[in-house]
C-alpha cells in the first residue's frame, strides 16, 4: 500500500482565511463568538454564532472559478477559498495538464440557507402557498452539493474520482478517510479533500435548538462555547471550510513536494443507538479511536496531542472522556486535549478537518492549542484539556476525533513531517 | 475480518427495489422486462401551475407499509422508501444479522435531495407557527445521512458507513465505495444502495431549475432516453438496496448469489465529456479484467436529455470499438423515471434479474433516434445469455462511475 501524506493545507474559519493566521490564532486562544440578533428574533433559547467575516469572494482570485462560484451558495464558495489554497499550497496550481488526481468534498447542510431564501420567495416571505415559478440553474448547482469538486476537476484538469459525503458532523475527515484510502490503493495519486458549510440561517437554527443541541449558556456569547466545563450546554453553530491536500508519498517525493504531515491511519464506525445521543460510556469512540491506531500500526502510547470533538454539549464531552480514558488507561491524564471549538464554534462537516489543520499547526510550530472558555471543573471530565493557554510542546503523533448526527464517529492519527 | 485481502470479492446476495414500477424487485421487474411505463401525473400536490407534472410516483399506503412504528414520525419519506428496500435485500438475502459480526456490518447509501418533504412541511410550520416550536424530528429527519442512520440503528450495524450525494451517480458511487470498503477489509457486508424522494414542490422547481427535466405532460411519452423526441429526464421516487458480502462468507453460508462485482473504476471528465466517459469505461474493463467483447449488456444512464444521451451513447460506442458485433445496450429508466440516489442501484438489480431470466428488458420510451455505430440500443424484450454485464452512469458534473458484474453462472 502507498503511503498517503498531507501536501497542502487551506483553511476558511472565522478566526483566518489563511493557514498562518488561523494558526497564529489558534495558538492565542483568541474566541470569536458573536451575537447573532436572528437567533434572538426568532425567540430561541442560544444566540451565538461564529462568522468567517474576513472572508470575501475576492480570495478566490481566479476569474474561471470566481465566475461559477459566484452565483453559488456561500459553502461553495467557503470551500472555494479553501480548496484553492491547498491546490497552491501543495504547489498544485491549476492546469490543462491532464492528471488522474480526485476531489472528495464533504457538506452536512449544503445549500440549506439559500434553500430557505427560495422558500421564502416563492411564497411572499412564508405568508402563502408556493407559487410556482422557474429559477435560474444557480439554484440547482447551489442548493445540492456536488458543483464544487466540478469546478476543481475543470480548473486543475482532474480526471480521477470526484465524490460527495453527506456524513454530516464527521463528513470533514470522512473525506480524508476516503481520499486516504483512494491513493494507498493507488487510485489516484492525490486527492483534494475537504469540506465547506455555511449554516447560519433561521431554519437550521431552529431546528438545531429546538432538540437543545445549540448552547444555552447564560452570560456573555464570549463564553457560550466551553467544551469540558462543568457548565457546559451545547454548542455554538459556526461556517467554515478546510481542505487537505492527500498525497501519495512516493508521488509526492517525485516532485519534490514536501508533506506536513502522514495519516498513518483512520477509521469509522455508527454507534446504532441513536440519531444524537451519546451513551455516557464512550464505548463507540472507544471501538473507532482502536480502529484507528490499529488502521496506523500506532501504539496508543504514540500520542502527543488530541485534537478531541469537543462540542461543548454535556454529552459529547463526557463521551469522549470516556472514551480517551477506555483507550489510553493510565497515559490519558498524561495527553493534552483541546477543542477548537471553545473558539471558532461548530462548523458541522468543516469542524474536524478545521481540526486536522490545527493539529498539523500544532505539529509544525510545537505549540499545543488550548481549549479557551474553560472556568469550572467537571468532576467527570477530568483530563488535561490545556485549558490555561496554548502550551510549547513538541507534537509529534497526534489523533483527531469527530462524532456527528446519524451515531457516526471517526478518528484520524497524523504524524508530522515538518 | 474473513478471508485474505487478496482474496476478498464483493458478491450480491440480496436485492431490494420500491418504486413506481413496483414495491418489490419482482414487481418492479416484471414491469420493466416488458417496458411498461409506470409513470403517472403527479397526485400528490396540483401541479397544474408547475412546469414539471409527470413522475414516477409511489402510492401512500405502499411508502410507509415496511417502517416500524417506532421511526415512522422521526423519518422522512426517502427514510422509509430506504427501510423497504433494504427490508428486503435483507429478507431476500436470508441474512440473519444476529449471526453475523454487527461491527463489521455496513450501510453505504447515496442521495441527492435529502428529506425535503419533512423539510417544507417544517418551513410551513416555522413561518406559520414560529421557530422556538419546529419539528423537534426535522434536524435529524431531513439530512442527506439521515437513511443511513436510521438504518444503522434499526439493523443494530456498527461498521463503517457512509452516505454520498451526486446527482445522478449519488447512489452508484455509495454502492462502488462500499464494495471497495469490503474488498480492501473495512468490513464484511454491506447494506448498499440509496433512495430518493425528490416529489414535492420545493425540490420539483429546484431540479427544473437545472435545465435538465422534462415538462413534458402525457406520462406515456414523458421520458424517453435515446429517442429523438427525448426532452429531458423525469423524476422517479423510491429505494433500491442490495446485499455485498465476501464471496468466500457467502459461499459458507450458503447463501445465492446474484452477481460477482469484476471491477469497476470512477472518475471524471473535465474537458472533453465523450472521451472522458469513454476513458472511465475502458478503466472499468480493465480493472474488470474483461475485454470489450466479454460484456454482454450494458446498462445506461439514459438520462433523456438530448445533450447527455448523445454523450453516453457515443462514449459507450468509443469505449466498446474493439468488437466484432455492436455492443447490446438498454437504460431502462423510463419505466419508473430517474430514481437519483437509487438510480444506479436499481440498474445493477435489474442486470441480476436480467442474466437470471436470460433476457434484455428493453430501453423504455425508445422508438427511434439516433445512434452512433457500434451500439445495438436495445428496444423490446431480447432473449440474451448475459455473463456479464456493465452498468454506467455520468452526473451533471462530469462524474462517471461504472460498475461490472458477472452472472453467478459465468
Amino acid at each position: 500500500m502507498n503511503r498517503a501524506v498531507i501536501t497542502g493545507l487551506g483553511i476558511v474559519a472565522p478566526n483566518g482565511v489563511t493557514v498562518e493566521s488561523f494558526w497564529d490564532n489558534v495558538a492565542a486562544g483568541r474566541v470569536m463568538l458573536e451575537d447573532e440578533p436572528l437567533m434572538a428574533a426568532l425567540g430561541l433559547k442560544c444566540h451565538g454564532t461564529a462568522r468567517c467575516h474576513d472572508f470575501s469572494p475576492a480570495m478566490l482570485d481566479d476569474d474561471e472559478i470566481l465566475k461559477e462560484a459566484n452565483g453559488l451558495s456561500r459553502f461553495v464558495q467557503l470551500g472555494a477559498a479553501a480548496a484553492r489554497q491547498a491546490m497552491y499550497d501543495a504547489g498544485l496550481p491549476p492546469t490543462s495538464e491532464p492528471s488522474d488526481g480526485g476531489v472528495i468534498f464533504a457538506s452536512a447542510v449544503g445549500g440549506a440557507p439559500e434553500m430557505q431564501l427560495v422558500y421564502e420567495e416563492l411564497t411572499r416571505g412564508g405568508t402563502s402557498p408556493i407559487e410556482p415559478a422557474l429559477l435560474p440553474p444557480s439554484t440547482y448547482d447551489g442548493i445540492f452539493l456536488d458543483a464544487l469538486p466540478a469546478l476543481f476537476a475543470r480548473r486543475h484538469h482532474l480526471t480521477g474520482p470526484t465524490a460527495v459525503l453527506t456524513t454530516g458532523c464527521t463528513a470533514g475527515l470522512d473525506a480524508l478517510g476516503l481520499a486516504v484510502d483512494l491513493v494507498r490503493h493507488g487510485d489516484a495519486p492525490f486527492v483534494l479533500a475537504g469540506a465547506g458549510e455555511s449554516p447560519l440561517n433561521g431554519i437550521s437554527y431552529a431546528t438545531l435548538d429546538v432538540i437543545g443541541c445549540l448552547s444555552r449558556t447564560d452570560g456573555p456569547v464570549s463564553r457560550a462555547s466551553r467544551p469540558f466545563d462543568a457548565t457546559r450546554a451545547g454548542f455554538v453553530i459556526s461556517e467554515g471550510a478546510a481542505f487537505v491536500v492527500i498525497e501519495n508519498a512516493d508521488h509526492a517525493a517525485d516532485r519534490g513536494a514536501k508533506p506536513y504531515a502522514e495519516v498513518l491511519g483512520w477509521a469509522s464506525t455508527s454507534n446504532a443507538h441513536h440519531m444524537t445521543d451519546l451513551l455516557p460510556g464512550g464505548k463507540s469512540m472507544e471501538s473507532t479511536l482502536q480502529l484507528a491506531l490499529t488502521d496506523a500500526a500506532t501504539p496508543a502510547s504514540a500520542i502527543d496531542y488530541i485534537n478531541a470533538h469537543g462540542s461543548s454539549t454535556p454529552q459529547n464531552d463526557l463521551f469522549e472522556t470516556n472514551a480517551i480514558k477506555n483507550v489510553f488507561g493510565d497515559l490519558a491524564s498524561t495527553i493534552p486535549i483541546s477543542s477548537l471549538k471553545s473558539m471558532i464554534g461548530h462548523s458541522l462537516s468543516s469542524a474536524s478537518l478545521a481540526a486536522a489543520v490545527a493539529t498539523i499547526g500544532a505539529m509544525n510550530r510545537g505549540v499545543i492549542p488550548p481549549t479557551a472558555n474553560y472556568v469550572t471543573p467537571d468532576p467527570e471530565c477530568d483530563l488535561d484539556y490545556v485549558v490555561d493557554g496554548a502550551r510549547s510542546q513538541a507534537v509529534g503523533t497526534a489523533l483527531v476525533m469527530a462524532s456527528g448526527f446519524g451515531g457516526i464517529h471517526t478518528a484520524a492519527v497524523l504524524k508530522g513531517l515538518r | 475480518m474473513t478471508g485474505t485481502l487478496a482474496s476478498r470479492r464483493a458478491v450480491i446476495t440480496g436485492l431490494g427495489a420500491l418504486n413506481s414500477a413496483g414495491g418489490d424487485v419482482e414487481s418492479v421487474w416484471k414491469n420493466v422486462r416488458a417496458g411498461k411505463v409506470c409513470l403517472s401525473t403527479i397526485t400528490r400536490f396540483d401541479t397544474s401551475r408547475f412546469p414539471i407534472s409527470v413522475g414516477g410516483q409511489i402510492a401512500e399506503n405502499s411508502a410507509t407499509a415496511a417502517v416500524p412504528r417506532r421511526f415512522a414520525a422521526k423519518t422522512d419519506r426517502f427514510t422509509h422508501f430506504a427501510f423497504t428496500a433494504v427490508g428486503e435485500a435483507l429478507t431476500g438475502a436470508n441474512l440473519d444479522l444476529d449471526n453475523v459480526d454487527r461491527d463489521r456490518t455496513s450501510v453505504w447509501f447515496g442521495n441527492n435531495t435529502g428529506g425535503w418533504d419533512l423539510c417544507e412541511r417544517g418551513f410551513r410550520e416555522y413561518y406559520r407557527d414560529g421557530a422556538d416550536v419546529v419539528n423537534p424530528w426535522q434536524a435529524t429527519a431531513w439530512f442527506l445521512a439521515a437513511p443511513q442512520g436510521f438504518l444503522t440503528i434499526r439493523h443494530g450495524v456498527r461498521g463503517i458507513s457512509k452516505s454520498f450525494s451526486g446527482d445522478r451517480v449519488s447512489g452508484g458511487v455509495a454502492l462502488y465505495y462500499g464494495a471497495q470498503a469490503l474488498v480492501r477489509g473495512r468490513t464484511d457486508i454491506v447494506l448498499a444502495g440509496g433512495c430518493e424522494a425528490p416529489l414535492s414542490e420545493l425540490s420539483l422547481l429546484c431540479f427544473h431549475s437545472n435545465g435538465e427535466m422534462s415538462e413534458a405532460s402525457n406520462p406515456e411519452d414523458a421520458y424517453r432516453p435515446f429517442d429523438q423526441h427525448a426532452s429531458g429526464t423525469i423524476l422517479g421516487e423510491g429505494a433500491s438496496a442490495v446485499v455485498l458480502e465476501d464471496d468466500g462468507a457467502a459461499t459458507r453460508r450458503g447463501a445465492t448469489v446474484h452477481a460477482r462485482l469484476l471491477g469497476g473504476a470512477h472518475g471524471t471528465a473535465p474537458a472533453d465529456p465523450v472521451a472522458g466517459y469513454a476513458a472511465v469505461l475502458q478503466r472499468a474493463l480493465a480493472q474488470a479484467e474483461c475485454r470489450p467483447e466479454d460484456i454482454d449488456l450494458v446498462i445506461c444512464d439514459g438520462a433523456g436529455q438530448p445533450d447527455s444521451d448523445r454523450i453516453e451513447a457515443a462514449a459507450i460506442a468509443a469505449a466498446f470499438s474493439g468488437r466484432d458485433t455492436p455492443i447490446p445496450v438498454t437504460a431502462v429508466k423510463g419505466a419508473f423515471g430517474h430514481l437519483y440516489g437509487a438510480g444506479f442501484t436499481a440498474d445493477v438489480i435489474v442486470g441480476c434479474l436480467a442474466a437470471r431470466d436470460s433476457v434484455i428488458p428493453p430501453t423504455t420510451g425508445y422508438r427511434s433516434g439516433p445512434l452512433p455505430d457500434g451500439i445495438a440500443l436495445v428496444s423490446t424484450p431480447t432473449p440474451a445469455r448475459i455473463r456479464r454485464f456493465a452498468v454506467c452512469a455520468r452526473s451533471r458534473y462530469g462524474a462517471c462511475l461504472v460498475m461490472i458484474f458477472a452472472s453467478p453462472a459465468a
